[in-house]
């Protein structure tokens, strides 16, 4: 296909782009002004940078507070009650099963709640053996 | 340091980001005013039908605006047609599908060689592809010719002849190789000499 042709071909197609009605070129500008009163951040990359940062900030922040807090209460926790503490430091577990600190608690739940059990029987029982 | 001086930094660093926004803000004016036209063109070549043309249109642009406005300027042109004929494609999928429900058959050609249902639908006003390019003067006829190409076809002729860009920019919004672009320019190209040989240009 020679250049002429070609050159043909762009002409007829500029003409009718030219030759649009009212009505479309109307709501083509309709379309364009929509897009562009889209918020600025979007597209001025101004407030994207400063709203990235400040939520950036803010979530490291919340990161920061939880890591700090979450081994503190561990500790405020061993350190109200020292028996877990000497417990665990006794023990010649593995340091990963020492670090599981939530087994322990459980533990010292569970024997918490034997001894008590044991109490009651006991007490059941001298009251059986006091009702006889 | 003051509340004063602060507040003047504040101030003084807002003005020229201000008037940077109001530069670009004119620049995508002008970028969007100046494809806008042919943007309506190329769709409305695709779905003839001027309502869906305007609806692709307005999606491309707000889309465009919202992903890519941030990117060079350079950059605008291949960008703004990749998000438009991606519209266009999900149209004319979304067309596919209807017909495929209607009881639409499909042969297994080549997707280039394939019967476009878009292009093989039939005139609003009930005028067959050679009528219309019968009645036709000159500028009309290869406006309906071009319209006739298979979408692939018609999106590589109207961006890389008409638009002007570059195979590799062509690519980019043609979502394909540059070979690909070479082949659908090629086919549509002779498509369209077939068509109008028979007329007077």
């Amino acid at each position: 296909m020679n250049k002429p042709q070609l050159d043909q071909y762009k002409t007829a197609l500029d003409e009718h782009a030219k030759s649009l009605d009212g009505a479309t070129l109307s709501r083509l500008h309709q379309a364009r002004s929509k897009a562009l009163e889209q918020p600025k951040s979007w597209w001025s990359g101004i407030d994207t940078g400063t709203s990235i940062g400040v939520s950036s900030a803010a979530v490291i922040s919340l990161l920061a507070v939880f890591v700090w807090q979450y081994p503190i209460s561990m500790t405020e926790h061993i350190e109200n009650n020292p028996l877990i503490g000497l417990e665990i430091a006794t023990l010649n577990d593995d340091l990963d099963l020492i670090e599981d600190i939530d087994f322990y608690y459980w533990l010292g739940a569970q024997e918490a709640s034997t001894e008590s059990s044991k109490h009651g029987i006991q007490t059941e029982g001298y009251s059986f053996g006091f009702k006889v | 340091m003051s509340y004063l001086s602060l507040s003047y930094q504040q101030a003084s660093q807002q003005v020229p980001n201000q008037s940077k926004a109001d530069t670009q803000y004119h620049s995508l004016d002008s970028f969007l005013a100046e494809v806008e036209r042919r943007a309506f063109v190329m769709a409305e070549s695709a779905t003839r039908n001027p309502d869906d043309a305007l609806d692709l249109v307005q999606d491309a642009m707000l889309a465009f605006v919202k992903n890519y406005a941030q990117k060079s300027q350079d950059q605008w042109a291949p960008l703004f047609y990749r998000v438009l004929q991606n519209r266009i494609r999900d149209w004319a999928r979304r067309g596919k599908v209807r017909n495929r429900w209607t009881g639409w058959l499909w042969s297994n050609k080549d997707e280039d060689e394939q019967s476009d249902p878009i292009q093989s639908a039939p005139d609003p006003k009930g005028r067959s592809m050679q009528a219309l390019l019968d009645q036709a003067d000159a500028s009309e006829q290869i406006v309906v010719a071009v319209q006739s190409l298979p979408l692939r076809q018609q999106q590589a002729f109207l961006l890389r002849v008409w638009e002007g860009l570059d195979v590799a920019s062509t690519a980019t919004a043609m979502e394909c190789s540059t070979g690909s672009v070479k082949t659908h320019l090629s086919r549509a190209l002779r498509n369209l000499r077939q068509q109008l040989q028979g007329y007077q240009l």
